[in-house]
């Protein structure tokens, strides 16, 4: 067997390792994190034969500088950071071999806002309870649940055969990324008529204090007329709650898994991979599955 | 969609959402067995496409695998998971610490630390529920007397393993985390331990009693295993 290996030179916005995260653990107030965008996650390690759960670098915003310290072989997905490979511009979407010594880099993210790198092979990380998803508040997961850092090194077993070359022709148009289509949620009918219609009818956008435990959302605000939750209730990622203040908030990914605002909507798996490729700041819209 | 399912005996309505999850909620009965207990018993049974449980004291959510929700509610269907009455009891050493926090307890409790203490002192906790995040334990048993509402904006980072009040409920923090709940005070053990399975060593319906330390005492405890603690096992 022989060992893959890079090494972070530059972290860019935030880079971190996730898979299809942490399941059967949500009981004990596990949030299941994993890739924001599982889809395309699935895909760039589909592109180089790995598990479509496997690990991937997801990188948020800003790109991260790589050095791979041996060859590799690896798939750029998700949004476009105008990736670099010693110089010059390299595709998303398929499979790419480096040799030894090469710098992988990019600017900022545009068409989405995070970006997924799969590299061939099995990557040799923790996963502890099952996941390498990092999930920062336990410092679970790997590289202790942290986001990488200038100098973190990566290893991988380098599969016995490389995949070879792959390319994937994603068709542009293929959705409107800004329309999320979302389901009623257990607390809809709480809603004011007249706010029912703002959340179905209005643009909202996702607020810069949003993270991957939840997306604040700007826009104008809702009304359940004061009503309150006598206990706390389940959520999980996608549910979309209203906050006293009239805010609504989707949890996402690492949001905790038991809550005590109202749950007006519900934004189904596949819709969320959209939702979290919304760049901060841009309007999209909820339309009623 | 609504429709609704017999298990343990009972009638519950199944709510699914984008044919992802499930919330059940128990019909006009009151269940003999707690949810959250129903809920470790279902996640125990390993059902066939069902990927996770998070059960709160009204509701359980179970989330399936793709494609699995007959697969998973046909499991389920009639099943009746044996409540029994094994309880589990622990005599937690708590320093309470000479948090800020207190001054709002006093003043909501409009009791002195000392009867805050003592009243606590008094108490069976047995373990609500698990969530918000790892490692935190709802607790019932809370004396009317000490109940103080949550703060309206959750402050600062709470120490990790801080016992707080939140309403009706004594609370354990096991993780430095932002918290809206009132600290009273710091238990040296810790109920999470991220390399076992299950991660938290505590049960709905598992209950706790507290055995005052002081400082030094809470110190020398520091990284003591949560068994030394075990008061009974019946």
């Amino acid at each position: 067997m022989t060992t893959g290996r890079l090494i972070i030179r530059a972290p860019g916005g935030m880079t971190t390792i996730q898979d299809a995260g942490r399941i059967g653990s949500a009981f004990f107030a596990f949030p299941r994190c994993g890739a924001m965008d599982g889809q395309s996650a699935g895909l760039a390690n589909v592109l180089v034969r790995n598990d479509r759960d496997a690990p991937v670098l997801e990188c948020t915003l800003v790109a991260p500088r790589i050095e791979f310290q041996t060859h590799g072989c690896f798939a750029l997905t998700g949004a476009d950071f105008g990736w670099r490979l010693d110089g010059r511009p390299v595709e998303r979407n398929r499979v790419i071999e480096v040799a030894a010594g090469s710098l992988l880099e990019g600017g900022k993210a545009t068409g989405g806002l995070r970006g997924y790198i799969a590299i061939a092979g099995k990557w040799l990380v923790e996963r502890p309870l099952g996941s390498a998803s990092s999930h920062v508040v336990a410092g679970l997961g790997a590289n202790q649940g942290q986001p990488l850092r200038a100098g973190f090194e990566l290893e991988w077993e380098q599969p016995e055969t490389q995949p070879g070359t792959v390319e994937l022709v994603i068709s542009p148009g293929r959705r409107a990324k800004n329309v999320i289509r979302t389901v009623r949620g257990p607390e809809f009918e709480w809603l004011e008529e007249e706010s029912k219609q703002l959340l179905l009818e209005k643009t909202y956008r996702v607020s810069p204090t949003s993270n991957r435990m939840g997306a604040r959302l700007a826009g104008p605000p809702l009304s359940v007329g004061g009503k309150t939750l006598p206990a706390s209730v389940p959520v999980l990622p996608g549910m979309i709650q209203l906050t006293p203040s009239g805010q609504a908030i989707v949890v996402l990914q690492d949001g905790q898994t038991t809550g005590g605002y109202p749950r007006i909507g519900y934004v189904p798996r596949s819709e969320l991979d959209a939702f979290n490729q919304i760049m901060i700041g841009d309007p999209f819209r909820f339309v009623l599955l | 969609m609504s429709r609704s399912l017999r298990l343990n005996d009972m009638n519950f309505e199944i709510s699914t959402y984008a044919e992802e999850f499930a919330l059940l909620r128990p019909g006009e009965t009151a269940s003999a067995a707690p949810l959250p207990w129903l809920g470790r018993a279902i996640l125990e049974a390993n059902l066939a496409g069902l990927q996770d449980v998070i059960a709160t004291e009204g509701e359980i959510c179970l989330i399936w695998a793709r494609g699995q929700k007959e697969a998973v509610l046909s499991q389920l269907e009639d099943r009746s998971f044996g409540w029994t009455s094994h309880v589990r009891t622990w005599s937690l050493p708590v320093w309470f610490e000479p948090h800020d926090d207190w001054k709002l307890v006093c003043k909501a409790t409009g009791l002195s630390r000392e009867q805050v203490i003592s009243q606590l002192l008094d108490g069976r906790y047995p373990v609500a529920m698990l969530g918000f995040l790892p490692g935190f334990v709802y607790l019932h048993g809370l004396d009317e007397s000490l109940h103080v509402a949550r703060k309206a904006t959750p402050t600062t980072q709470i120490k990790e393993r801080t016992l707080a009040i939140g309403g009706k409920y004594l609370g354990l923090y096991s993780l430095p985390t932002p918290a809206g709940w009132h600290a009273i005070g710091r238990v040296p053990v810790s109920v999470l331990d991220m390399n076992r399975i299950p991660p938290v060593c505590l049960s709905p319906g598992d209950v706790l009693q507290l055995k005052q330390v002081n400082e030094r005492e809470y110190e020398q405890l520091l990284g003591s295993s949560l068994e030394t603690f075990q008061e009974s096992d019946e």
